[in-house]
């Protein structure tokens, strides 16, 4: 008996570490690292995705190098599998920094698209979003700008708008309960290829309704315009106005560069019971910095309370075109369908959001700006 | 169910029973005879006609006594100078009182003559007497007492024990100067007989603790117990365990700090190494340099050796765990840098760890046993050469040289080599199971490591103090350190009788930080 007992005290263990059967090893090495995704329409009504792969040197002289494979399929996952037909090692999409989808695709749905991302555990969640104007393989096939691969070219491109204010930070986590949310639509970056300088240029932002892309976009001026309205984004925010009409059109002098050094929104959501609209009050206090300025002579009080007026002017109807546009399109990138959900529930018209809410509302910003700072010089 | 490795019971007692006829107190029981030459013979008997024991003939009094003594242990110039002389000068005073020398008894019984010329004393016969005068006149070879290789400070005393017992009590007496020092002699081993001294603060040490540590000493039975590695292992309260559950040090100063915290210190001859018990895990973590430094100095050390404990521990499981399972979770620059250095490596990286930690065991092991300028040379052909030639032949990738050789230097941290190898002993089960299921099993072997070490007792007193059960107060003296006049009261693991070191203030003169 006590044999036994000793013979089954040295089994266990050994069983438990050779007989289980799952085993969720995932060499590094012998992965293929996705850096980038991207779908296109194909033929046949096919799906057409074009993964980007960072291949790894052997020689860490060699340099860096990009691989493009390019599938048809109908899903994803099915992709996934003739992918895996046709690279060496295996697919591995867990540090992958970007996803790129073609205009016409986004125009449908991106849901399905990001699906698979949301069920699977090892999925890159930081990954950032993006929208094609024209084809994603072109973009893709690239392969690298001067020195940069192509991913890391686009990415450190959007970092850096996102970190200007332009447009607003999205990835596949954060666009998650934005997909989701009734009362609240997004915006995502629009890529093009930029034939002139073989690049990617930032085209704006693309504005989305429910799940779908819209196929409107506001210009980088107007999407610093939403941001500040949207109070996502209120600080160095750069903008460019036009001030004067002198002599020539273009001339410089006509010009004004900002930098918003503070920014306070006050938002204010009322009820209108007899036009049966929600009016929404912004009243946003800017503090700018003087950035160009050519025209000069800001020491003079009344030359700088007639800059403040004009800019605030600018800002008003740049910001009333931006709203235009944004009900145009019915895109609730402020989220204002969450705030009648929380507040204004029993004025909602069978207390529920419909879907043109957003186009119905009334919203009027009022702006206050305050030059703070104009420089080392006057 | 798990006791398979105990004995069976069979003949329990028998060896500490009996007394075989090699051992040392084979000799028999008996009162010498009036019969000088009877006598003589029966001691060269006793000692197996070992030619080293020398029979010389001395006239004293007009009578031709025998001065017996082993020639390989006495000083010729002490029995010149202390006996012969004397002897020769003398007339009719009894033989006590002409011999010069301090050490000097008289006894009837053989086993007493025979252990005392084991132990260096010369024997006096004179006929018909039964009485044999015992002299001592031992020679010692002894090295100075310095700065021991293996704990070397930069501040504080360079003074280490050395392999004399006397020596070394006397370095500590001479530091401590304190009557209630108390030293208390074992002797044991049957045939290699060994003096163990234990040593204590009276009074201040528990009792209970000293009742368990001699205990624990006497019942020793054994032939040979010459290296204080047997000692711990016969009196440690867990000898399967990893961690050692008591310091071993060769200086005096740690020594008489850790008395002063009410623990024993077990010394014995031959040997420069002491053994304290009881012992916490953080004592091996402490080394006289962090109180000599100053406390922001110390304290950093201190952390630094805690951190290190870590690294060793799971640096080279983590690596494994992250390039095996969990790449997502590293930044993706380093992660290309990883995976650009694994890429020609045919084997897992298990095996290349593996392989590194045991070719650095290796180094380690061949540089201790060479000569010093031999060893140096290993040193750079071990490091350089092999480091080298690895990586030209893909056999271990760069980020595995790096992780080992950071882990390498991380367990060399330690104050104690023992802590210091039982760490990067540890770091291979754990890297196995990091090989094995990942980060979930470097957390399940550190789980079963800390489950361990807060069972883990050293003579009574908890091994984790003061983590283990968790005391603040005494946390002052573990990750950092702090100053010399908070640390006011003596760890509580060791239960020493008074609790206070020093006053509430030691600061007195300085008002304002009061």
């Amino acid at each position: 008996m006590k044999r036994l007992q000793r013979r089954l005290l040295l089994l266990i263990p050994v069983m438990l570490l050779t007989l289980t059967g799952c085993w969720d090893q995932q060499m590094l090495k012998e992965n293929r690292l996705i850096y980038g995704i991207g779908y296109d329409p194909g033929k046949d009504n096919k799906l057409r995705e074009t993964v980007v792969i960072r291949s790894v040197p052997k020689d860490p002289k060699a340099g860096i190098a990009n691989e493009i494979v390019s599938v048809n399929g109908t899903t994803i996952r099915e992709q996934r599998s003739l992918l895996n037909k046709r690279i060496s090692g295996d697919f591995a999409e867990g540090k992958a920094r970007m996803i790129l989808l073609s205009e016409d695709l986004a125009k449908i749905d991106i849901y399905p698209f990001l699906d698979s991302f949301y069920r699977d555990p090892r999925s890159p969640l930081g990954a950032k979003l993006g929208v094609v104007k024209g084809s994603v393989e072109e973009i893709y096939r690239i392969q690298q700008k001067e020195q940069t691969l192509i991913i890391e070219y686009i990415e450190e491109l959007l970092d850096n708008e996102e970190r200007n204010g332009t447009i607003p930070k999205q990835s596949i986590q954060t666009v998650c309960t934005q997909l989701f949310d009734e009362g609240r639509d997004f915006g995502l970056p629009l890529l093009r290829y930029d034939e002139e300088n073989e690049g990617v240029e930032l085209d704006g932002l693309a504005l989305f309704n429910k799940r779908s892309y819209t196929g409107e976009n506001l210009t980088g001026h107007q999407s610093k315009m939403m941001m500040i309205l949207a109070e996502e984004r209120g600080k160095n925010i750069e903008l460019t106005f036009k001030v004067d009409n002198q002599e020539k059109e273009n001339w410089l002098y006509n010009y004004v560069s900002v930098i918003i050094s503070d920014a306070d929104t006050k938002k204010n959501i009322t009820y209108d019971a007899s036009a049966g609209q929600f009016i929404v009050d912004l009243h946003i206090q800017l503090e700018v910095q003087i950035q160009e300025y050519a025209s000069d002579h800001l020491y003079k009080k009344e030359k700088a309370d007639e800059l403040e007026k004009v800019i605030k002017e600018r800002l008003y109807k740049d910001a009333d075109e931006v709203i235009t546009k944004l009900q145009e399109v019915n895109s609730d990138v402020f989220g204002y369908g969450r705030d009648l959900l929380a507040y204004h529930a029993k004025q909602l018209p069978e207390r529920e959001l419909h879907e043109d809410y957003f186009k119905k509302m009334k919203i009027n910003p009022t702006f206050q700006v305050t030059i703070t700072e104009t420089g080392g010089i006057y | 169910m798990f006791n398979i490795f105990s004995k069976k019971n069979k003949e329990k007692n028998a060896f500490k029973n009996e007394t075989r006829p090699y051992q040392t107190k084979s000799v028999s029981d008996q009162t010498l005879s009036n019969d000088l030459h009877k006598n003589i013979s029966i001691i060269k008997e006793s000692f197996a006609d070992t030619a080293d024991l020398v029979c010389k003939t001395i006239n004293w009094n007009g009578k031709s006594g025998f001065l017996l003594y082993l020639e390989t242990l006495v000083d010729n110039e002490l029995i010149e100078n202390h006996i012969i002389k004397p002897i020769k000068q003398a007339q009719e005073q009894p033989i006590m009182e002409v011999i010069t020398a301090l050490d000097l008894k008289e006894s009837m019984k053989l086993p007493d003559v025979v252990q005392a010329l084991t132990s260096g004393f010369c024997a006096f016969l004179l006929p018909k007497s039964s009485k044999v005068t015992l002299i001592k006149v031992s020679k010692q070879n002894n090295r100075p007492p310095e700065e021991p290789f293996n704990e070397q400070v930069i501040r504080g005393a360079h003074i280490g024990f050395i392999e004399d017992l006397n020596t070394n009590i006397n370095i500590i007496r001479n530091q401590v100067q304190n009557p209630k020092l108390k030293v208390e002699y074992i002797t044991l081993g049957k045939t290699v007989s060994t003096k163990v001294a234990i040593m204590y603060f009276d009074d201040l040490a528990n009792k209970e603790l000293i009742t368990k540590v001699k205990e624990r000493l006497q019942s020793i039975s054994a032939d040979i117990i010459q290296i204080p590695g047997y000692i711990q292992e016969y009196i440690e309260d867990r000898t399967y365990s990893p961690f050692p559950q008591t310091l071993n040090t060769e200086r005096p100063d740690r020594l008489i700090a850790n008395l002063m915290d009410g623990r024993v210190g077990i010394m014995m001859n031959g040997t420069p190494t002491c053994l304290i018990a009881p012992s916490t895990l953080i004592s091996f973590f402490q080394s006289p340099d962090d109180y000599n430094g100053r406390v922001m100095i110390g304290s950093f050390y201190r952390f630094i050796r805690v951190f290190s404990f870590f690294v060793t521990i799971g640096l080279p499981a983590l690596y494994i765990a992250v390039v095996s399972f969990h790449y997502e979770s590293v930044p993706v620059e380093l992660l290309f840098a990883i995976k650009s250095s694994l890429e020609p490596i045919p084997v897992p990286p298990l095996l290349e760890a593996i392989f590194m930690a045991v070719t650095l065991e290796l180094i380690r092991e061949a540089t201790i046993r060479l000569p010093n300028p031999v060893a140096q040379t290993i040193g750079v052909v071990g490091g350089l050469v092999i480091g080298n030639a690895v990586v030209d032949a893909n056999l271990v990738s760069n980020m595995m040289i790096i992780v080992i050789a950071i882990t390498a230097i991380s367990s060399f941290i330690m104050p104690s080599t023992e802590m210091s190898t039982t760490i990067r002993l540890l770091s291979f089960p754990l890297m196995l199971a990091a090989a094995l299921f990942g980060l979930i099993g470097i957390v399940i072997g550190f789980l079963i490591i800390v489950i361990h070490l807060c069972k883990l007792e050293s003579f009574g007193s908890p091994y984790f103090a003061p983590f283990g059960p968790l005391r603040w107060k005494e946390l002052k003296d573990t990750i950092i350190r702090f100053p010399t006049w908070m640390l006011n009261s003596r760890p509580k693991d060791a239960q020493a009788v008074y609790r206070t070191t020093q006053a509430e203030n030691p600061r007195e003169w300085d008002e304002k930080n009061e």
